[in-house]
């Protein structure tokens, strides 16, 4: 039987992302300090759970922000708001404002990413399920059915192939 | 035709889970039951999730013509330990979103009103 060793337990720390949300979503007041290698490089107040500003070491607002969730090395502390930090700079709502910069992020890493992706570097599985993929998607059942049964044979463990191949033998 | 087409759909399913609190699995089927990408552990049959789908799409006239086909509208099955998401695409497939209790269906429903703009690009050979 398993036990837990004190010395094994994992320290699970909550990213920005989850500060924001747990102060927005529970309507507190609160000013995130936000640190990296212990150095404060800066901040995001939150009244009410309504998102302030943030503040860096480039500047505050939507930018400041947004460069302050996307650092992945950052770690954060919570402390009360006082009356003079209530100053309102951004207008926008934080799960709003937070799923906008994912959006976009998500979107400029796509585009990065996948570009980068050309035929040569795909594995031939990838290479013959695009194939396969592309026919059933021109709904071509009998085109596809030898491409998949030759993968079936060259990858007998795939289960996506296999279903693939089980439904065909439903269909046709 | 783009010869990278799955690759990318398979690495928008992977993001989605990554970035979504909550999210377990997902994947996307075609009308005729096929799952042409997924982001899915070994726990599920990938086989009967297509013929699930399927055969709602077969038995279920009004069903199709009025969930599945309508874009812009999902279909949650809610249960305890978390829940089932479809949300119909542009081209006849579904994208399915497996959650736990831990899910947080407004950032979800956000990101795939988004991520489905992409995917159905992808699926359309449409540059991004």
């Amino acid at each position: 039987m398993n036990t837990l060793n004190e010395n094994e337990e994992k320290n699970y720390c909550f990213q920005l992302s989850e500060y924001l949300q747990i102060a927005c979503n529970g309507m507190h007041s609160v000013k995130l300090n936000i640190t990296e290698d212990d150095l404060l490089i800066g901040n995001i107040t939150i009244d009410n759970g309504s998102l302030l500003n943030a503040i860096d070491n480039k500047g505050d607002g939507v930018d400041a922000f947004r460069r302050l969730l996307l650092n992945k090395n950052v770690k954060v502390e919570m402390k009360q708001l006082t009356q003079d930090e209530k100053k309102q700079i951004i207008g926008v709502k934080c799960e709003e404002l937070i799923f906008r910069i994912f959006t976009t992020k998500d979107r400029e890493k796509s585009l990065q990413d996948l570009s980068k992706i050309v035929e040569s570097e795909l594995s031939p599985f990838d290479i013959k399920m695009n194939k396969g993929i592309n026919l059933l998607l021109e709904k071509d059942y009998k085109a596809a059915l030898p491409v998949f049964t030759e993968i079936g044979k060259e990858f007998p463990g795939d289960k996506q192939v296999q279903s693939i191949l089980k439904r065909l033998g439903e269909l046709l | 035709m783009k010869s990278d087409r799955i690759v990318r759909l398979n690495e928008l399913l992977s993001a989605l889970r990554s970035e979504v609190p909550g999210t377990r699995a997902s994947f996307l089927v075609t009308i005729d039951g096929f799952m042409i990408a997924s982001d899915i552990g070994d726990s599920i049959d990938q086989y009967e999730i297509g013929k699930l789908i399927s055969s709602m799409e077969q038995k279920g006239q009004k069903f199709a013509e009025n969930v599945l086909k309508d874009r812009g509208k999902r279909f949650v099955v809610w249960s305890e330990k978390g829940d089932i998401q479809l949300f119909p695409l542009k081209n006849s497939s579904i994208l399915f979103v497996l959650s736990d209790s831990d899910s947080r269906p407004g950032l979800l429903q956000l990101r795939v009103a988004k991520i489905i703009e992409i995917i159905e690009a992808v699926i359309n050979n449409e540059d991004i």
